[in-house]
C-alpha cells in the first residue's frame, strides 16, 4: 500500500444466497482511498453500492458471503481476519458508517447524549462523566447546542437527528466514514446545510470518506473523485473533472449524466432504455450491453477490464481500450 | 387559454388535539389560488409539509377544503355531493397518479386487471374494456401490450409500474390529472421517461396537470407555470423559466441555490443555504411566513402578512422587499452566489 492510500480494496466479489441462486451484488470491484480524501461512489437500485459499504464494515447480512478479494486498512488484510477480530480493531476506531436510515433507527427512549456516548464506554472504557462530555462536544461538532444531549429523538427534526447520527459515527474518532445516502430523505434546503456540515467535518478532522448515493449531483458536491457503479462493477472511476468534464467516459456514465434534469443550460434529459441486469443471471460480456448504444460484438462476449485512460481515470469500456 | 381547474382562496385547516382538553389549528393550505389550463401542466414545489400534496388532493375533492372554491372547466365543484360528483362524471375526468409505484398497485392483480377495474366501476361494456386496455398501455409505452397485460406487478421495474399507475388515470380520459411526485421514486435513468410522458400525453389528450415535486429541476421540463409554497401558501408564481431565471422571492432564490448540480469543478465548495428548518405549521410565524429564516427580513416582514403582486406578465410575488430584489438593490447570498 502506497503512503497515501489508507484503504485499499481488490477484486472483491460479494454473492447473496437467494432462493433465486446467487446475486452477485459485488462482483470484483477495486479501488483506493487516498488520505483526506473524499470519494463518492454513485449508482442507481441495485448497482451494489450499499453492498460495498456493508462489506468494508464488515456488516453485511447473514446470506451474504465474501466470495473473493482483500481489504486493505493500514496495511493489514481485513479479511482474513475474523470478523469479531475486525468489531474489535477497526469497526468505530478506525472505519465508521452511517447506515442508510440511521436516523429512524435511533432508539427512541434513550437520549440522543446517551447513544453518542455510549461506545465511549462499552468500548472505549470511559466513565460515564468523561463519555458525557466527549458526547456533548460532539454534539457542538456536528452544528447543535450541548444541551441537546439530553433531547430524545422524537423533539429532533429529521434534519437534527440526521446529525445526530453522523455524530454517533464520529465519536470514536474514525479515520474513514461511510455515508450511505445520508440526506436522500431530507428536503434539499436540509440536505445542503448536511452537505455543508460534511465538507467541513471532511476538512477540520481530516476525515477520509466514502460518499455512497444515487445522486450524481450530489456526489459532485462533496467528493475529489467518483466511482460509477453499474451491475454490482465499478465501470468508471476517477477525479471529478475527469468523470463529469469534457473527457470520454464510460457510456453509462454519459447516459445517467445526460437523464439528469437541470436547472440551467438548454439540456433536454433523456432516458436509458432497457433497466438495470438481473445480477442472479448477469449477461454475458459487459453488463451494460443490452442497453448500451455503441455496442458491438466483443462485447457481448468478452467482459472489458477497466482501462486507463491518457487522462488518468479507468474505464471499463472497450471503446475506451 | 381554456381553464380547466380553478382554485379561488383555497384552505384546509385540521384541527389537531394537544393534550386532553386542547386543541390547534394546522392550516396546511392558507389562501391558495391557482388555474391550471387546458394543455398545460403547472408545477407546484416546495419542501415536505408546505400543503403540496394537500392541494393536489384538495383539488380534486379527495379531501375538503375548509373554505375557498373550486371550479371545474367554469363550474363550481365544491359544494357538490359526493353522488353529484360522480353523477356528472366529474370523478372520472379528475384522475390522480400517486408517488409509490410499488404501493399504489395491487400486487396480486395482473396489469389488465388493474387497469380493468376503474372501466368496470364507471360501467363500460365489457367488450370496450379489452380494446381501452391494450390502447392505455400502448399509450404509456408498454410494448407489447397484450404481454403487459397478462404480467404482474413484480415483474415490471418502478419505472414500468409508474406507466402502469399513468395508464390507469388515463384510461378513463380524463381533463385533469394530479400527478403526485410522479417521479421521485424512479431511479434516474428512467425517471426522463416519465417526465416525457407526461408532458407528450398532456399535448395529445389535451388535459391539464398539476405536477407537485420537490425536485425543482424536474418541474422545469414539464411544466409551463410554477407555483412555490411555503407553509400552506403560494409565495412565488409565474412562466416557469421566469421564476427559475429571474426569482423574485428569496425563499425561491435560496431554494434554487440548494439544488446541486453535476459539476465537474464543484469540489467540496461550500454552499450558501437557508439557515434553520421549516416552522412547524401548527405554529406559523407572524407576518411573512418565510420571515423566521429570511437573510434580508426587517421588522415590516415580521408583523403584515405579504400578497401576491404581479411584477412581470404573469409572475407574481408575496415579498415586501420584492421590487429591491428585482432593482438588485439587496442581495441574498454574501460572499457566494
Amino acid at each position: 500500500m502506497s503512503s497515501s492510500e489508507i484503504l485499499r480494496v481488490e477484486g472483491v466479489r460479494v454473492y447473496y444466497s437467494t432462493p433465486k441462486g446467487y446475486v452477485r451484488a459485488v462482483d470484483d470491484v477495486s479501488f483506493s482511498l487516498h488520505r483526506g480524501e473524499s470519494l463518492a461512489v454513485v449508482g442507481e437500485s441495485g448497482s451494489g453500492k450499499t453492498t460495498l459499504g456493508l462489506t468494508l464494515m464488515r456488516a453485511l447480512p447473514k446470506n451474504a458471503n465474501i466470495v473473493s478479494g482483500r481489504i486493505f486498512l493500514n496495511d493489514e488484510d481485513t479479511l482474513s481476519m475474523s470478523s469479531e477480530e475486525f468489531r474489535k480493531k477497526y469497526s468505530w476506531r478506525v472505519i465508521s458508517m452511517v447506515f442508510q436510515g440511521a436516523m429512524n433507527s435511533l432508539n427512541p427512549v434513550l437520549k440522543v447524549g446517551e447513544q453518542i456516548a455510549e461506545p465511549l464506554i462499552y468500548k472505549g472504557g470511559l466513565s460515564r462523566e468523561e463519555a458525557r462530555k466527549i458526547a456533548e462536544e460532539f454534539i457542538e461538532l456536528v452544528g447543535m447546542p450541548r444541551e441537546f444531549y439530553n433531547r430524545y429523538p422524537h423533539e429532533l427534526s429529521g434534519g437534527m437527528k440526521q446529525r445526530i447520527v453522523i455524530a454517533m459515527a464520529l465519536v470514536m474518532k474514525p479515520q474513514i466514514l461511510i455515508l450511505d445516502e445520508p440526506t436522500s430523505a431530507l428536503d434539499v434546503t436540509i440536505q445542503a446545510q448536511i452537505i455543508n456540515l460534511v465538507k467541513d467535518l471532511i476538512d477540520s478532522l481530516k476525515l477520509s470518506v466514502i460518499f455512497i448515493t444515487h445522486d450524481v449531483a450530489l456526489a459532485s458536491d462533496v467528493s475529489d473523485r467518483i466511482a460509477v457503479m453499474y451491475g454490482g462493477q465499478i465501470v468508471e472511476i476517477g477525479r471529478l473533472d475527469q468523470v463529469l468534464g469534457d473527457y470520454p467516459i464510460h457510456p453509462y456514465t454519459e447516459k445517467l449524466l445526460a437523464s439528469l434534469p437541470r436547472l440551467r443550460g438548454d439540456n433536454v434529459p433523456e432516458f436509458i432504455p432497457g433497466r438495470p441486469p438481473d445480477l442472479a443471471s448477469p449477461p454475458p460480456g459487459c453488463r451494460f450491453h443490452p442497453r448500451c448504444p455503441y455496442v458491438f460484438d466483443k462485447c457481448r462476449v468478452e467482459d472489458p477490464p477497466l482501462f486507463r485512460q491518457d487522462s488518468g481515470h479507468l474505464v471499463k469500456c472497450w471503446l475506451r481500450g | 387559454m381554456e381553464e380547466i381547474l380553478r382554485l379561488e382562496g383555497v384552505k384546509k385547516y385540521y384541527e389537531v388535539r394537544r393534550g386532553l382538553l386542547g386543541s390547534q389549528t394546522l392550516k396546511a393550505l392558507d389562501g391558495v389560488s391557482l388555474t391550471i389550463g387546458k394543455k398545460e401542466t403547472v408545477s407546484v414545489v416546495g419542501e415536505s409539509g408546505c400543503g403540496k400534496s394537500t392541494l393536489g388532493r384538495v383539488s380534486m375533492r379527495l379531501l375538503e377544503p375548509t373554505d375557498g372554491r373550486i371550479y371545474f372547466k367554469g363550474e363550481e365543484i365544491t359544494g357538490l355531493s359526493e353522488r353529484e360528483l360522480r353523477h356528472r362524471s366529474f370523478r372520472r375526468k379528475m384522475q390522480i397518479v400517486f408517488q409509490d409505484p410499488y404501493s399504489s398497485i395491487n400486487p396480486f392483480m395482473r396489469i389488465g386487471e388493474i387497469l380493468a377495474e376503474p372501466l368496470e366501476i364507471h360501467g363500460f361494456p365489457k367488450n370496450e374494456i379489452k380494446t381501452k386496455i391494450l390502447q392505455a398501455l400502448e399509450d404509456v409505452k408498454l410494448f407489447p401490450p397484450e404481454e403487459f397485460a397478462e404480467r404482474y406487478p413484480h415483474e415490471l421495474s418502478g419505472g414500468q409500474r409508474q406507466r402502469v399507475n399513468i395508464a390507469r388515470a388515463l384510461i378513463l380520459d380524463p381533463e385533469y390529472i394530479v400527478a403526485d411526485e410522479p417521479v421521485s421514486m424512479i431511479d434516474a435513468s428512467s425517471r426522463a421517461e416519465i417526465l416525457l410522458l407526461l408532458k407528450s400525453i398532456r399535448d395529445s389528450r389535451e388535459m391539464g396537470i398539476l405536477y407537485i415535486t420537490h425536485d425543482i429541476a424536474t418541474a422545469r421540463y414539464v411544466s409551463e407555470r410554477i407555483a412555490v409554497m411555503y407553509l400552506g401558501e403560494v409565495v412565488e408564481t409565474g412562466p416557469t423559466t421566469d421564476v427559475l431565471r429571474r426569482p423574485i422571492h428569496p425563499y425561491t432564490a435560496l431554494l434554487l441555490n440548494s439544488v446541486p448540480e453535476p459539476d465537474p469543478f464543484g469540489r467540496r465548495k461550500r454552499r450558501y443555504v437557508i439557515k434553520g428548518e421549516p416552522p412547524s405549521p401548527l405554529n406559523p410565524p407572524s407576518g411573512c411566513k418565510f420571515h423566521t429564516r429570511c437573510p434580508i427580513a426587517v421588522e415590516k416582514c415580521k408583523i403584515v402578512r405579504p400578497v401576491l403582486v404581479e411584477y412581470e406578465s404573469g409572475h407574481f410575488a408575496a415579498c415586501h422587499r420584492a421590487e429591491e430584489i428585482i432593482e438588485g438593490s439587496v442581495t441574498l447570498t454574501p460572499g457566494t452566489s
